[in-house]
């Protein structure tokens, strides 16, 4: 016995990693002593150990460890390990980084492996007249399963899955999102409002007493596609606190819009707040609203269909952007105020009418010579000031031969959309004059297989 | 079988061989159309009526100024551009509108009413000599700027050695190769053709018919009576002159029915819309065209009432529709009368 326990020492002196114990189990017949590979190898050394009447075997088993004796807290911070100033800063809250898992969810006091009615814990007492005795209740063999599914799924981020109609911007991000229309408010209802989310960040503020606080931001702007629109802004610790508070803000600032046949502003302008500076110019039906994606839904929410506008300056600071654009479209003059202010005919000349001419205001008094101001309409709106416009597209040098190269290279094909069409209407197939001598040399439509049906 | 196409130059001359199996086809539609009493109901030759000064004064009045029609946005697939705004002072404005009214006298322009063309027979030489020298005919053209198309030289060299003057299709195909028209298309569009033309005039699309026949062909052309006739005669069974009114077809169209003694329905149309003055020009017109003399009545009222008694075919009708126009009028003149004392 003492030759056994001097050999267990041995080995441990051996291995100085083991942290475990070996249980020694002695059997009074053909006992061996097995190396344990878990944490290190080991010289064996049957020479010292084994013995001509018992090897004991070594099994490495514990009832009790640091699993039970540390609460759940401890155990997810040596593995998350993040301090707890770290938390308040938001550390450790990566896509990759470990999260703490509730265990507890899935589970209910008096619910277990064993499946059994406990009156007083998960059953009551007495029943009608009837006492309720303790009763093993049939196994659910798939609680086990059920619960490590729960627990995998949970602390996994999964990226939401909109649909494109729901899509905002980038994503299942806020900006871009509609979010529904704003609270009532007394008897309004805001029926025909929507809000979209044109910005939604976290700002921080430092002081001495709290340190950093982190903040919700959430921009929006509501409207009804008729004229009224408003913007705000509203901050709060959480997301839907700040989103709500926007929105609710927003339709207290609504703001009335002069559109033009409901479809585009009344005329081209300019407008700038801070180092943003706003182009719009009117356009025809059809055009759509090509233009920076906060404007485009400042102009669904109005109601505005074509426009085009250049954002020059600071495109990113969205609140500028909807702030210098608002600001432009409230300043818009209507034709009855034009008139009145240059005492003359507002005339508008359309070219799909041969440019006739449609007086859209007339003033209350016409005066007979006209000023320099008054030659051009942009200039009279825009105090004298021109949008210098940037030369479009590739203007080519007519004297570089490369170009005439591809001139002379492109010339064949000029017309040949055109032939195309023609050729279908004439012959109802594009084909070619030897198309009768020669039957192989006709174009085959390629015919998609139908299945049988 | 189709032969190569051949291209020479001499000089100012170019020629184009025509494919032997199109000519079938231009000879084919002159033959059919050359009756010229195909469904229309009159032999008279219009030009004479037509260009006289007193028919297009009647004319003209009976087309009407409405600017917004005449200026209306026609929707013909072009790209839109933004409104353009001016501002103007009451002298600028009418300067604009007197350019307008230039404008209005062209979009108006009624295009003539003429009998078919006579084929062209003219033979410059016969040559028999060149006789096979391919197997397909040339035909030459002069292209020097500034000649009217009805005048420039178009010859045709047969291969059997006739050298003629081209036919007026082969003219129209190489002055539209050559000096092209907008909106004309070398071969004749399907839509011309009796069922598609159908098709069309049954969408109810009669000035777009109209307007395209106007680019197509030339107005002698057999095949722009045939449309215009065809049209023509669609409008009046339908009564659906109102589509034409204030464009530049409605004084032939109404010239045509004069000429085909089929203006009763027009006469009720301007009854019921009590346009007075346009029934009144209507049967004016009706007398300048069949007995070449103005009628010696000058009220109105007296003039479409003795139409109406006499030369009108669709009596019964138009009788109703008189008494009830006058019964309208009689109502409303003493009304006016009413008032005119209360207020007095």
């Amino acid at each position: 016995m003492a030759g056994l326990w001097n050999a267990a020492k041995c080995l441990l002196q051996l291995s100085p990693n083991y942290v475990c114990c070996l249980r020694m189990s002695l059997r009074p017949i053909g006992v061996t002593i097995q190396p344990i590979t878990l944490f290190s190898t080991v010289q064996s050394t049957p020479s010292i150990i084994s013995s001509k009447r018992f090897n004991p075997v070594v099994s490495a088993v514990r009832n009790t460890s640091f699993f039970n004796k540390l609460p759940a807290e401890s155990l997810w911070k040596g593995v998350t390990s993040v301090s707890n100033a770290g938390k308040k800063r938001g550390r450790g809250r990566a896509v990759g980084k470990k999260m703490a898992k509730n265990l507890n969810k899935g589970q209910v006091v008096g619910v277990g492996k064993t499946n059994m009615l406990w009156p007083g814990l998960n059953s009551p007492i007495i029943q009608g007249k009837e006492l309720i005795q303790q009763k093993k209740l049939p196994d659910d063999p798939d609680r086990e399963a059920k619960l490590l599914k729960l627990r995998d799924e949970m602390g996994a981020f999964r990226l939401l899955r909109l649909s494109p109609l729901e899509r905002g911007w980038s994503g299942p991000k806020l900006p871009g999102r509609s979010v529904g229309p704003p609270d009532p408010v007394g008897e309004d209802n805001f029926e025909g409002f929507d809000t979209i989310v044109l910005e939604f960040k976290i700002v921080c503020n430092m002081k001495g007493n709290l340190g950093r606080t982190r903040r919700t931001s959430a921009f929006v702007v509501t409207g009804n596609g008729n004229g009224l629109a408003g913007f705000a802004t509203g901050k709060a610790q959480m997301g839907m606190t700040a989103l709500r508070k926007a929105k609710n803000r927003a339709a207290q600032k609504l703001m009335y819009v002069e559109r033009y046949n409901e479809h585009t502003v009344l005329h081209d302008f300019f407008s700038a707040f801070g180092k943003t500076r706003v182009f719009v110019q009117k356009k025809p039906e059809g055009y759509g609203l090509v233009c920076h994606r906060a404007i485009r839904e400042i102009c669904k929410a109005i109601g505005i269909k074509d426009i085009y506008a250049k954002v020059e300056g600071s495109t990113k600071n969205v609140q500028h952007v909807a702030k210098a654009f608002m600001v432009g479209l409230l300043r818009q003059k209507t034709f009855e105020k034009i008139a009145e202010e240059t005492k003359l005919h507002v005339v508008e000349f359309r070219k799909e009418r041969d440019y006739f001419p449609q007086i859209m205001a007339k003033p209350s008094e016409v005066k007979t010579t006209k000023a320099i101001d008054d030659m051009d309409l942009n200039l009279h709106l825009n105090a004298g000031k021109v949008v210098s416009k940037r030369k479009k597209g590739f203007q080519p040098n007519e004297s570089d031969p490369s170009w005439k190269n591809h001139i002379s290279k492109t010339e064949r094909f000029r017309n040949r959309d055109q032939v195309r069409v023609n050729l279908l209407v004439e012959h109802g197939e594009v084909r070619s004059f030897l198309a009768d001598k020669y039957p192989e040399c006709r174009q085959v439509k390629f015919m998609k297989k139908m299945e049988e049906s | 079988m189709a032969t190569r196409a051949v291209m020479f130059t001499i000089g100012k001359f170019r020629c184009f061989p025509i494919l032997k199996n199109r000519i079938a086809k231009f000879t084919s539609s002159s033959n059919l159309l050359n009756t010229s009493t195909f469904d229309t109901g009159y032999t008279r030759d219009p030009s004479e009526v037509f260009f006289k000064e007193n028919v297009q004064a009647l004319l003209d009045r009976l087309t009407g100024r409405d600017y917004e029609k005449v200026f209306q946005n026609r929707k013909l697939g072009q790209r839109l551009e933004p409104p353009k705004y001016e501002l103007l002072t009451q002298a600028e404005v009418d300067q604009v509108m007197v350019e307008m009214e230039v404008k209005l006298k062209k979009k108006l322009q009624m295009p003539p009413l003429l009998k078919e063309r006579e084929p062209v027979t003219k033979i410059l030489s016969k040559d028999a000599e060149l006789q096979g020298f391919d197997n397909c005919k040339y035909v030459f053209i002069d292209i020097s700027q500034g000649i009217n198309d009805r005048k420039r030289e178009v010859v045709v060299r047969d291969p059997n050695g006739v050298l003629r003057d081209a036919s007026w299709e082969e003219r129209q195909k190489m002055c539209q190769i050559y000096f092209p028209l907008p909106g004309r298309q070398i071969s004749m569009p399907k839509m011309f053709e009796e069922t598609h033309l159908q098709d069309c005039l049954d969408q109810g699309q009669y000035q777009f018919v109209l307007d395209r026949a106007c680019a197509q062909f030339e107005p002698d052309d057999p095949d722009y009576i045939r449309v215009t006739r065809k049209t023509y005669n669609c409008i009046d069974e339908n009564n659906k002159f109102s589509t034409l009114r204030s464009t530049r077809h409605f004084g032939p169209m109404v010239l045509h029915l004069v000429l085909c003694k089929r203006m009763d329905n027009l006469l009720f149309h301007f009854i019921t819309s009590k346009e007075v003055k346009a029934a009144a020009d209507l049967v004016r017109l009706f007398h300048l065209v069949w007995s070449d003399s103005s009628p010696s009545e000058l009220d109105e009222f007296q003039l479409i009432e003795n139409y109406i008694q006499g030369p009108a075919v669709k009596k019964p009708a138009l009788e109703l529709a008189w008494q009830t126009f006058l019964e309208i009028e009689k109502q409303r003149l003493e009304a006016l009368s009413q008032q005119n004392k209360a207020s007095n």
